[in-house]
């Protein structure tokens, strides 16, 4: 009925838009943990983390797009996400 | 694996909001110990979120397949330490226990009649409560623009916010993740100028015009570029 979810934690860099992506797999308890720990040793002001979770790291880019936008034109960015969810 | 039963009680959780409000408004200033204390109960409680949520998330996607007329992403994400701090600070009579967007699932969908199909499938199904309320932003948008559906699930103790969106209401509030980063609109935090949020708002009638038919794609994004040069380029 439904595939797998699996975790990644991302860390994106204000400074120059980057994203580094750690994936975690399907271990829920452990995406958990490392996010905690992971929150606690960077500083916010410079580096985002957050805990996302989906099929495929490719619905990930799509559902939490701004964190993989890079130095992309903005809207470049919206007509993207305009064509990546299309009516049949 | 943390559960709910063995994560801090709800009492347990709303005393930490509560010190850590108290703490990041300076009326009662946390020793370093103690507040390392109270993030590590929220941390817990955060954590507590996120089997429910992963299952919750698991059904949303089924429901999802079943209703949309074309292609479609689910998501989930835990908040944010900084951005649960932050909620704290901007709702001052809110009890951090019953905070209902700690985690959250993210439906996007072709079509408003799409997103309303899978908002009557998850109305109609028992695998999981919901509350009644439906936060409506498409009849309602938010001051800045934003439109979308909410809705919140209780699975096992804990609350689960489910966004229902659009390709058009997806692809507008991204672009607003992006610029309230780059340009430091303070959007997030809830401070954002109210002419800056008067242009996002025009922002978002124009993706509401491309979803209605009114304006086509190129026509949305020429619109929607105006919009973007004439807000402010500094950096608040």
């Amino acid at each position: 009925m439904t595939r797998a979810t699996s975790y990644f934690l991302l860390s994106f860099h204000a400074a120059d838009r980057s994203v580094d992506v750690q994936d975690l797999g399907p271990d829920e308890a452990a995406a958990a943990a490392a996010y905690s720990a992971l929150e606690r040793s960077v500083d916010s002001a410079t580096v985002e983390v957050v805990l996302v979770g989906a099929d495929s790291l490719e619905t990930v880019r799509k559902t939490h797009s701004h964190y993989f936008s890079g130095t992309q034109d903005l809207l470049a960015s919206v007509e993207k996400n305009l064509l990546a969810i299309s009516p049949a | 694996m943390l559960t709910v039963t063995d994560g801090p009680s709800k009492e347990r959780v709303k005393l930490a909001g509560d010190r850590l409000r108290a703490h990041q408004s300076a009326a009662k200033v946390l020793p370093t110990q103690s507040l390392l204390t109270e993030l590590d109960v929220v941390g817990h409680w955060r954590a507590a979120h996120g089997v429910p949520l992963t299952r919750v998330a698991a059904n949303l996607r089924y429901y999802v397949a079943e209703a949309s007329g074309g292609s479609f992403v689910v998501g989930q994400r835990l908040k944010r330490m900084e951005t649960i701090r932050d909620k704290l600070d901007r709702e001052p009579r809110m009890v951090l226990s019953r905070m209902h967007d700690i985690a959250g699932a993210r439906a996007v969908l072709p079509t408003q009649a799409d997103a309303d199909e899978v908002l009557r499938r998850l109305r109609g199904q028992r695998r999981w409560q919901l509350l009644p309320r439906t936060w409506d932003y498409v009849a309602d948008p938010k001051p800045d623009g934003y439109r979308a559906k909410h809705i919140v699930a209780r699975k096992d103790g804990v609350l689960i916010e489910l966004q229902i969106r659009t390709a058009a209401q997806h692809a507008w509030a991204e672009l607003v993740e992006q610029l309230d980063r780059e340009r430091g609109l303070r959007l997030k935090a809830g401070r954002a100028d109210p002419e800056v949020m008067a242009v996002l708002s025009d922002a978002s009638l124009a993706f509401a015009d491309l979803e209605e038919g009114r304006l086509d794609r190129t026509a949305t994004l020429q619109r929607v570029g105006e919009l973007l040069r004439a807000l402010p380029t500094t950096r608040s």
